[in-house]
């Protein structure tokens, strides 16, 4: 490979650039001729004389650049199973690609599959790894940053890349681009597949592979630097070198990934994320009080107050019993949860409700309970008059509501909904001890 | 690129000999453009090269070499060489880099219809006005004090950057 004219000739120099790499982004287009015109003047004996006058010019080349940033703050969660076909809302990974060429160009993108390996600066989990399948590269028509079927435009793949047209591009502007894949089920939560989506030049759906200045994008043959022709407009590979060393290359004429990271001036920019299947951390805990019995009476000394009583009333037959279920998704869980429900059996000796003969407005629950969640306390509002003969539940949004008894086997089956990470919701019955 | 411009005064006019003759002066002029890159070594020494200008692409660095040559036989007024040279479009001077020995150099801010020196120019922007930058200029002049005698000959540089 001849010497670099722009970033390096050979070890121990480096070329100096006045603009860094966005240098060329917005610059004048390639073809343009620049020329400039200088006058003398000048006297002889105090004789003004003729103006003389001459002028250069030059035609601007083409730099040829792209850049590749991936979008994703972090690995993106993602659920053993899904498929994106027909759906909406599926996690993708976010990629940025700009053409910052002084010239319109189409683009190839590969995308490369590389288990599971860490992304720089991710939370990244594994080390077991997985493998989507029916990978797909789509433009966010409508940035919204998740894969939307029927929505967001799928690039059209040719052989195992896809091609971008210019047409679908603005110069020196990102335009975003999200890999989507199918997972297989019955994966495990912090398995992780990483991708890199890698951006090359080219010419309708032909990768350039070579430039002028003796530079060649992988699996191409560098040519000889061009001779010195300032009317010709000549092609010069300006692309950084890739970020980090997942970052690696594609080679587009032999269709297949470069597992090494990309360099500089090869005609293409890369940049890698990770899906990750998600892990909800859910936790329940149940705790049972007996808040009254037909002799000591009630363990609270009044309606909705945490205050005892100094009675201490006891599991004997005819006391009431409440139970309180609490379900929380932990803060750190990286995805939320839905259709949450929750069951639990009656063993023969409890009856359902308040079958006590007791008022229920004389028999009293405290304010609130404290359950270990997530290995933490957590303390839990009951309702204030809650009916003792329904199964009261609590959503993660703090919806109240109340349901009967299953009227079967498990005897207590509710939904509790959707339930987002931090969100706790609970559920409270009444059990009269035969 | 370069291309040379010249002027001779040749009388052949019978009659024009018997008025006094023009100078038998004549400049060669040429105006040259070059890529300058800046190349740091791994002792930190930043070395600058000229090279041909076959690949200038946004961001280039570019020296401009205007040289002229007396090759007539009568030597040039001392303080009455001037050039005059509009930066080329699409490019941004950079700063410090016009030279000319035993030459004033003036900008200018309206396409060379006023030079100044660069304290005194100023430019209207967004309704407020300022003291001019180099990125305003465009154009710029060398007045020389010395003439040049025939065979003599001198030239003037400056660096603009490719927009």
């Amino acid at each position: 490979m001849n010497p670099n004219k722009y970033l390096a000739r050979g070890a121990g120099v480096v070329l100096l650039s006045l603009l860094g790499v966005n240098a060329w982004a917005l610059g004048t287009d390639a073809g343009t001729t620049v020329t400039n015109s200088v006058t003398l003047q000048y006297q002889v004996n105090a004789v003004p004389q003729t103006e003389l006058e001459a002028e250069v010019s030059f035609v601007v080349d083409r730099a040829l650049a792209v850049t590749v940033v991936n979008q994703d703050s972090d690995v993106v969660p993602i659920i053993s199973g899904q498929t994106y076909s027909g759906n909406a809302g599926i996690p993708a990974l976010n990629f940025d690609v700009t053409n910052i060429s002084n010239d319109d160009l189409d683009l190839l993108i590969g995308v490369v599959d590389q288990d599971g390996i860490p992304v720089t600066g991710f939370n990244n989990q594994g080390p077991d790894a997985f493998n989507g399948s029916n990978v797909i590269v789509a433009i966010d028509t409508d940035g919204n940053g998740v894969y939307d079927d029927g929505v967001d435009q799928q690039l059209t793949q040719v052989g195992n890349h896809f091609s971008l047209p210019a047409s679908e591009m603005t110069r020196d502007e990102p335009l975003r681009l999200l890999v989507v894949v199918d997972v297989p089920s019955g994966l495990s939560a912090g398995d992780q597949a990483t991708y890199t989506l890698v951006a090359a030049l080219a010419d309708g759906t032909a990768v350039i592979t070579n430039d002028d200045n003796g530079n060649a994008t992988p699996g191409g043959t560098a040519a000889p630097v061009a001779g010195f022709d300032p009317t010709l407009v000549q092609d010069v590979f300006a692309d950084a070198a890739s970020m980090n060393a997942e970052d690696v290359a594609y080679d587009f004429l032999g269709d297949a990934p470069v597992l090494s990271q990309g360099g500089v001036s090869i005609g293409q920019h890369s940049a890698t994320g990770a899906f990750v299947i998600a892990r909800p951390d859910l936790d329940i805990s149940k705790v049972v009080e007996v808040l009254w019995d037909p002799i000591n009476l009630n363990r609270y000394a009044s309606a909705g107050s945490n205050t005892l009583s100094d009675e201490e009333p006891k599991a004997i037959p005819g006391a009431l019993l409440m139970y309180v279920i609490g379900v929380s998704n932990d803060a750190s869980s990286n995805y939320s949860v839905s259709d949450l429900e929750v069951t639990d059996e009656l063993v023969a000796e409890l009856l359902e409700g308040n079958d006590t003969g007791e008022s229920p407005g004389d028999i009293y629950l405290p304010e609130s309970v404290t359950l270990t969640l997530n290995g933490s306390p957590v303390s839990l509002d009951l309702p204030a008059t809650p009916d003792l003969d329904q199964v009261t539940v609590v959503g993660c949004d703090g919806s109240t509501s109340s349901e009967s008894y299953s009227g079967g086997s498990p005897a207590v089956d509710v939904l509790l909904g959707a339930c987002a990470p931090g969100e706790t919701g609970l559920v409270v019955y009444f059990v009269t001890l035969e | 690129m370069q291309r040379k411009s010249s002027l001779s005064f040749w009388l052949t006019a019978p009659l024009l000999w018997l008025v006094a003759l023009p100078a038998l002066a004549q400049i060669a002029l040429e105006s040259q453009v070059q890529k300058v890159e800046h190349i740091e070594h791994d002792d930190g020494q930043v070395e600058t090269r000229l090279v041909d200008a076959d690949s200038v692409v946004p961001g280039d660095e570019l020296r401009y070499t205007i040289s002229f040559r007396n090759e007539g036989d009568e030597p040039i007024d001392p303080n009455s060489i001037v050039i005059t040279d509009p930066l080329p479009r699409a490019t941004r001077y950079i700063d410090g880099t016009a030279f000319g020995a035993g030459a004033r150099v003036t900008y200018s801010v309206d396409r060379g219809q006023s030079f100044a020196d660069p304290e005194a120019l100023y430019v209207e922007s967004n309704g407020t006005r300022r003291q001019a930058t180099p990125e305003d200029y465009t154009a710029i002049r060398w007045e020389f004090e010395p003439g040049l005698e025939p065979g003599e000959a001198s030239h003037v540089s400056f660096n603009v950057q490719l927009r």
